[in-house]
């Protein structure tokens, strides 16, 4: 099995404070992870970091066993995609035109888009299936839809590895399953490794091959939702007493209710 | 509060002497050799056919008195804006005040040549509730307009839009060699009836700024807790204002604009003194006063025999001491 | 979609190329010495030689204009880089103080090299030459000392931005003044008069001077300007397309101190085109910047043309500085901005 991403003491903050040190990891390639934890806990920090978003203060990360500190920032973009928790971009741009940005690493010529590029483009728009609004500015949408939309320009970069960073939040409970839907097709239909961060711990196990529970800047426990999504790791990474069944539907593991703990633990 | 009370107490008793003494230097020395005698004479046994008399009498002794007064007044007029907006980049060169009043006088010199000096201190009064009025109108039109950072930059801007039209003005009606000794400082050549006018008009300014200390004091605490305390808002607003517009603009009328004086002689006064407006004022005045006639005692110097402009030294001071407020501070709110 | 928006940009150029005929017509028509459209046009055209007409046109009206455009295409391009990487619709090189810092070093440079010997002549030619790059050392200086203060957890704060603007413009503006008293009489006139904005003691050697630099960054600035589609986007998304954020904005803000350099050692401080040019190419042509550069530079030559034209005019025959001319207008624009934006 080939890795995505290996990191090796890694070390990672911002300005003078450290979020997480010593952090070995391994992310399997094609396969949807998903980094949980409890506010603060440093799971965005970590994504940031192997994405290259955040300047990482120690150790190794390698992509696709390339060390990554030896590969240029374009480069990196070709192989692996980072979608930011909170994405800007002027209302008067066309829907077109945000996802055509994303095809920057591959494009020499600058003011023509190539076959290939137009290409990618009308894929990501299908995928995405944003295809009926692309002549739209991106005021004129909603916020799911806009979230789409980044989808497809983080798609339009053509990459293997796609990074997300609570790609549901602020939408509604239909928006969010659609937004997770897409992911989950991308790794099914084109192989696509996933790894994202998300809040909902019943989303990050229906959604996810592999799960990273986290907290205060320590990987806690890995492993399979049903690994994961019990009521000892749960107690031990939330600090609640979770009550789980299984969703016969999808036959993943489902918190139904919890409690906060009455007793601290150490 | 022990302790802060102390220190104003003995900033106080100290400003004498040191005014004193930063008056005598700059009494004594100047481009022209005079020596201490002579000026003791000039001073004790006037005679009006000795040149030197005449330097020290109607030059140097109205220019220290007329650099004391503005210190004073800058300081004082900075101390009352910053407590009463509670923003900790008021003063009144950031906040068009100082160019609102060179503007109308401008205007003044343009249109009545002739007007006599009351009425001039008067027309830069008039100058600075408008260029106040202005920027803070201005800054209450926009979205958090009211900010620090946001009313300086409306300030500095708009400042600089009315010194343009009157260049402008200036220019059309070639007065210009006229205006521009109004708007650059002209401590050098101050008139001595001007200098004696301008007393009772700052003096009213200082006395309505130390009446409303208390005040000030409180709504430095926030305008809802003001409030609270059950404290007249509107009333202690206008009188504090008042109190900046006679003290500008008499500043103004009298030597031009000074940056910076007002912007940074509070923040030193209140690092010493603690919040009590009602020892910021007072030592803000004096250790104003003794500032700038420090920063003109120098100016005769860093470029002998030439005078350089008071303003570049209060710049020298100004600048790095305004980039480490908006480093130390950004944008929050806080006086 | 993509042609049309090229088609919008075309239109918008030719609309405006003849706005700067349009004005350099006024421009060179009017003045103490009135002339008629036939007499400019046959000295133009050599038909007929009246050698004070070839003096008052080739020596001060053509220069001038020349110089006008020149300058505005400078600092209109600087201006939409400087909004650009800061992605600050406020940002001008004369608030950001980008100007004073290069007006303080052109007069240590007059200071030392005196101005008088600036004339026509051959011999002063290296160190005409000279100017930009003493121009272009200040700008950097200001640049460098704004963006320092400027940061603030690795990313440029826009408020401290403008108050480190503030600040850096009366400091440079003080040591400016300081250095120009210390000059003879005469220096220090031809300094005031270049330091408020002006460009009436035109020639061709000072269009020269600034061409060089004009045409190689001016070329540089526009093949890059596709990359100000992206600084758009927040800084996480930039990075993750590829792009080296830092290194690319680093290398465009020195372009554009150069540009502002260039235009400010000939021309001195002038405000607020590099913020008006900017923000009216965007209403004309939207946000793609291959589009809003060059509409920008056509704007900014329009603009100072038509103001410069103004200010030789209106007070007839005194002349009013240009940078004074351009300050009344642009300061309302500014003030409408800052209420437009949404806090």
């Amino acid at each position: 099995m080939q890795t995505a991403f290996r990191m090796e003491n890694l070390a990672s903050g911002y300005e003078q404070v450290r979020v997480f040190e010593g952090l070995n990891l391994t992310i399997e390639e094609g396969k949807v992870t998903t980094i949980i934890g409890p506010n603060g806990c440093g799971k965005s920090t970590l994504l940031k970091t192997i994405g290259r978003i955040l300047k990482k203060q120690q150790g190794t990360v390698y992509l696709q066993e390339q060390n990554m500190q030896n590969l240029s920032t374009k480069d990196i973009a070709k192989k692996l995609a980072i979608l930011s928790q909170t994405p800007v971009a002027p209302g008067q741009l066309k829907v077109e035109e945000l996802i055509a940005y994303g095809r920057y690493p591959h494009r020499n010529n600058v003011n023509r888009l190539t076959n290939k590029d137009e290409e990618m483009i009308e894929w990501a728009l299908t995928v995405t299936n944003t295809i009926e609004y692309r002549n739209r500015e991106l005021a004129q949408l909603s916020g799911g839809q806009r979230q789409r939309v980044w989808l497809a320009m983080a798609l339009a970069q053509e990459t293997n590895i796609l990074l997300l960073d609570e790609p549901t939040t602020y939408l509604d409970m239909a928006h969010q399953l659609e937004v997770l839907d897409i992911v989950k097709s991308l790794n099914e239909q084109h192989a696509c490794t996933i790894v994202m961060v998300l809040h909902d711990i019943n989303h990050a196990a229906r959604y996810s091959d592999h799960l990273i529970a986290m907290r205060k800047g320590v990987v806690m426990q890995t492993g399979t939702p049903q690994e994961i999504l019990c009521a000892e790791v749960m107690r031990r990474v939330f600090h609640i007493d979770a009550r789980i069944m299984e969703d016969p539907v999808t036959n993943t593991p489902v918190c139904y209710s919890y409690d906060i703990l009455k007793e601290t633990i150490k | 509060m022990k302790k802060s009370n102390r220190v104003s107490f003995s900033i106080l008793a100290l400003s004498p002497v040191l005014i004193a003494l930063v008056a005598l230097v700059s009494i004594l020395y100047g481009t022209k050799d005079i020596d201490a005698i002579t000026v003791w004479q000039a001073i004790t046994a006037f005679d009006a056919s000795n040149v030197d008399h005449q330097i020290i009498r109607t030059g140097r002794i109205p220019r220290v008195a007329a650099v004391l007064l503005v210190g004073a007044f800058l300081a004082v007029a900075g101390a009352v804006m910053q407590g009463i907006t509670r923003n900790y980049l008021a003063s009144p060169s950031l906040m068009g005040v100082n160019d609102g009043s060179a503007f109308v006088i401008t205007l003044a010199i343009v249109f009545f040549p002739d007007l006599p000096n009351y009425q001039m201190i008067l027309l830069s009064m008039l100058g600075s509730a408008l260029g106040a009025g202005i920027v803070f109108g201005f800054g209450s039109l926009i979205r958090n307009g009211l900010s620090p950072v946001r009313l300086a930059i409306i300030g500095t801007v708009i400042g600089t839009f009315l010194s343009s039209i009157a260049t402008a003005i200036a220019m059309y009606f070639q007065v210009s060699q006229t205006v521009s000794a109004w708007y650059n400082t002209k401590v050098h050549m101050v008139d001595m009836d001007m200098l004696i006018l301008s007393i009772p008009f700052g003096l009213v300014g200082l006395i309505l700024a130390l009446l409303s200390a208390r005040a000030i004091t409180i709504t430095s605490l926030g305008e809802d807790i003001a409030t609270g305390l059950g404290q007249k808002t509107k009333a202690v607003r206008i009188v504090s204002m008042l109190a900046v517009v006679c003290l500008t603009g008499t500043a103004v009328a009298l030597v031009g604009k000074i940056a910076f004086v007002g912007l940074v002689i509070p923040h030193i006064t209140r690092f010493l003194v603690g919040v009590d407006y009602r020892s910021i004022i007072p030592c803000a005045a004096v250790i104003g006063a003794f500032f700038l006639a420090l920063c003109d005692v120098l100016s005769r110097y860093v470029n002998y025999p030439f005078e350089t402009p008071i303003g570049v030294l209060t710049a020298l001071v100004g600048v790095p001491f305004f980039l480490y407020l908006v480093r130390k501070h950004g944008g929050e709110k806080r006086a | 979609m993509h042609k049309k928006a090229s088609n919008v940009f075309l239109m918008t150029m030719l609309m405006l190329l003849l706005l700067i005929l349009g004005a350099s017509y006024l421009h060179i028509t009017n003045g103490v010495f009135d002339m008629s459209v036939t007499d400019i046009i046959k000295t133009l055209l050599r038909l007929e030689t009246n050698s004070n007409f070839d003096l008052v046109i080739f020596e001060f009206r053509l220069p001038r204009i020349v110089i006008a455009a020149l300058v505005g295409i400078g600092l209109g391009m600087a201006g939409v880089v400087l909004q650009g990487i800061t992605r600050n619709g406020l940002a001008d090189p004369g608030i950001l103080g980008i100007n004073a810092g290069a007006g303080a070093a052109v007069v240590i440079f007059m200071f030392f090299f005196q101005l008088r010997l600036m004339t026509a002549d051959m011999s002063s030619w290296m160190s005409i030459l000279m100017m930009p790059l003493f121009g272009f050392i200040g700008g950097t200086i200001a640049a460098i000392l704004i963006f320092s203060f400027a940061m603030k957890n690795g990313h440029l704060d826009m408020q401290r931005l403008i108050l480190t603007g503030i600040a850096i413009n009366s400091g440079f503006g003080a040591l400016s003044l300081f250095l120009s008293l210390k000059m003879s009489a005469q220096d220090f006139e031809s300094a005031a008069i270049w330091m408020a904005g002006s460009i009436y003691n035109a020639n061709w050697i000072f269009a020269l001077t600034m061409l060089p630099w004009l045409l190689i960054l001016g070329i540089y600035v526009y093949r890059k300007s596709y990359l100000l589609d992206y600084f758009q986007l927040e800084e996480d998304s930039i990075t993750s397309l590829g792009i080296a954020v830092e290194k690319e904005k680093m290398k465009l803000l020195l372009a554009s101190v150069g540009l502002v350099s260039a235009c400010v050692s000939v021309s001195g401080s002038i405000g607020f085109i590099g913020l008006m040019a900017p923000h009216i190419a965007k209403q004309l042509v939207g946000i793609q910047h291959r589009y809003v550069m060059p509409v920008s530079a056509l704007i900014g030559a329009g603009l100072l043309i038509l103001a410069d034209f103004i200010g030789k005019t209106v007070f007839a025959p005194s002349e009013l500085a240009v940078g004074i001319v351009v300050s009344i207008i642009g300061i309302p624009y500014f003030l409408y901005l800052l209420v437009k934006s949404k806090a």
